[in-house]
């Protein structure tokens, strides 16, 4: 296998951004992820971070600057994303016909790690981490170039 | 380099303990997930209606509850069963009620948990009036795999 150069390497990292990006936005479709107001964040955040692969593919630092902010601002929101998901799981206990009667004597730990593991509640815990994953390549192209 | 490192390597880390996390739980009792189709098939059953209960071969586990207590009652006190008519439940429009509202509704209707289940009708919002057979919102709240006949409870609440 030939040595990569800087260049095929960034587009090689942009092209793995934009498929992160690409699917993601998919499964969102796929989960109708916009029947209520919390649900749309993702959708900021994957605005941001098709301007920061947008931003990472030019030569200026300041361009590649903004983009490992915009990064970092994704890689907030999935995050948060993560714990909104465990939160909503966490309540949702009381409303599984399996946990009805005994979700509040639980130790807080079990609930917690049942919410967490998506053993009860809708929400996909991990999902929101691809986000996290897109904005690391991001962050990735954005490297020192050799004309820096 | 050498700072783009510093942001990516933490982040590196973020991504494999969120890979890392994932994981079984344990169920607190040994009652089988019931298929969300199941609770939403399920039909409501007040106690002047309590045969139609047993119309769905789907819904016989809570038929069969309902229409035991129902024969119950008939069987002790006939002549009032057949005059008495299904409590009146106040309803609340799902696209403009307050939650409060939403839950007071719930609580008269027996719904159990009312509060949180209060909570899931606002966040569907809105609830069009074509659907009339509540279809998004059976959909959405068969996802928290409620007990059977609660789906139909809350709809009995609620209006457009």
């Amino acid at each position: 296998m030939g040595r990569l150069d800087g260049l095929s390497a960034r587009a090689g990292l942009l092209a793995l951004g934009w498929l992160g990006l690409t699917g993601t936005v998919a499964q969102l479709v796929l989960d109708r992820h916009w029947s209520s107001f919390w649900q749309l964040p993702p959708w900021l955040a994957l605005i941001a971070t098709g301007f920061a692969l947008r931003l990472a593919a030019r030569a200026e630092a300041s361009s590649r600057r903004l983009a490992r902010w915009l990064a970092l601002l994704v890689t907030a929101i999935a995050l948060a994303g993560v714990y909104f998901h465990i939160e909503g799981n966490y309540q949702a206990g009381p409303l599984d016909q399996r946990f009805s009667a005994t979700w509040e004597a639980l130790p807080l730990a079990t609930r917690l790690w049942t919410a967490a593991t998506q053993g009860v509640g809708p929400s996909p815990v991990l999902a929101s981490g691809a986000l996290v994953m897109t904005a690391l390549v991001v962050v990735l192209a954005t490297g020192r170039r050799a004309a820096d | 380099m050498r700072a783009n490192m510093w942001i990516a390597v933490p982040l590196g880390g973020v991504a494999l303990i969120l890979g890392a996390c994932a994981g079984e739980s344990v169920p607190a009792t040994p009652t089988p997930r019931a298929s969300a189709a199941t609770a939403q098939l399920t039909t409501t059953v007040p106690p002047s209606a309590a045969t139609t209960a047993t119309k769905s071969a789907a819904t016989a586990a809570a038929s069969a509850t309902v229409s035991t207590a129902t024969t119950a009652t008939t069987g002790s006190t006939p002549a009032a069963t057949a005059t008495t008519t299904a409590p009146a439940v106040r309803k609340v429009n799902a696209n403009t009620a307050t939650r409060a509202e939403i839950q007071a509704a719930l609580e008269a209707a027996g719904v159990p948990n009312a509060s949180n289940w209060s909570r899931e009708v606002v966040e569907y919002r809105p609830y069009a009036a074509t659907d009339t057979n509540w279809s998004k919102l059976r959909g959405e709240l068969a996802k928290y795999n409620p007990g059977p006949g609660v789906v139909d409870l809350i709809i009995s609440a609620l209006e457009r």
